[in-house]
């Protein structure tokens, strides 16, 4: 397989990149829920295109399967099970916005002038090999116990995320009975 | 293109995340901007596992991919527990708590 353009590689990473920082900041400033979670969506689509630039193939599909296949849902059904009309003025005091872009600034400048202290290395642009099986490997031998506790933690968020809308759903039940043995009462008092 | 274009990039995100998750006031846009936070030390992640020719990095965002979703199940399942009870998903709401 043959190299890819160094030119078009680089167009490549502009596009994504750019689509990840605009829809990213769709999502921190759109006042609509739905319109942010909406904007997630092309924000985690163009990180998926920056790991299968960058040659982690198997990364960028397991962000595609995940991430927009089952994170992106839980959120957009968060977000419909919890909408109301009092949920489209959602910014906080102005206090609170000047606090939250200096620090977020100071933090950036921090960070950029650290890294511009490093001379990196140029990518290289030849042809990526497959990552999937030596991946796997790693995560059966060097990796066994993370990917083990990984399947642990995974097991007791499901039950614990169905444990808390099952007892939800419980409680609601009781005091439903509570208020209706309390409407017999005061019918029978009256 | 330069590591340092990649690392930008990824920075970009984390402040763009830090911006929302000190801004919002909707529980749910928080939890959606942590997960930007992660998504950008993912990319950092992975592109540090480009630079120094090894796949670890990669094997450790697959783990990050996997605590970022099961955060999003239990999180969610609390966000929905908390509207059916208070009726808003406010953040101002949960100081309610601390009493």
């Amino acid at each position: 397989m043959s190299a890819v353009p160094s030119t078009v590689h680089l167009l490549f990473f502009y596009f994504f990149a750019a689509m990840t920082i605009a829809s990213a900041l769709l999502v921190v400033l759109l006042r609509n829920i739905v319109q942010s979670a909406f904007a997630l969506f092309f924000t985690l689509f163009g990180v998926a295109g920056i790991y299968i630039l960058l040659g982690a193939d198997f990364v960028g599909v397991t962000q595609v399967l995940i991430y927009i296949g089952g994170v992106m849902i839980l959120i957009v059904f968060g977000v419909m099970l919890t909408h109301n009309s009092y949920s489209v003025d959602i910014f906080n005091r102005l206090g609170t916005l000047v606090m939250g872009t200096i620090s977020a600034i100071v933090t950036f400048t921090i960070i950029y002038y650290a890294i511009r202290q490093v001379p990196w290395r140029l990518i290289g642009y030849k042809a990526s090999i497959p990552t999937t099986r030596p991946i796997g490997t790693l995560l059966m031998t060097d990796y066994l116990l993370p990917f083990e506790l990984a399947s642990v933690l995974l097991v007791l968020a499901m039950v614990g995320a169905a444990y808390l809308i099952r007892s939800e759903l419980r409680v609601g039940k009781e005091r439903k009975d509570r208020d209706k043995r309390g409407a017999g009462l005061e019918r029978k008092d009256a | 293109m330069n590591y340092q274009l990649l690392f930008v990039l990824s920075f970009v995100l984390f402040v763009v995340g830090m911006i929302g998750v000190a801004m919002r006031r909707n529980v749910i846009i928080v939890l959606v901007s942590l997960e930007l936070m992660l998504n950008a030390v993912n990319i950092l992640f992975v592109s540090a596992s480009k630079y120094l020719h090894t796949l670890d990095g990669q094997v450790f965002v697959i783990m990050v991919i996997t605590i970022a979703a099961a955060e999003a199940a239990i999180a969610l399942a609390l966000v929905v527990r908390l509207f059916r009870t208070m009726g808003m998903v406010k953040i101002d709401d949960l100081k309610r708590l601390k009493w």
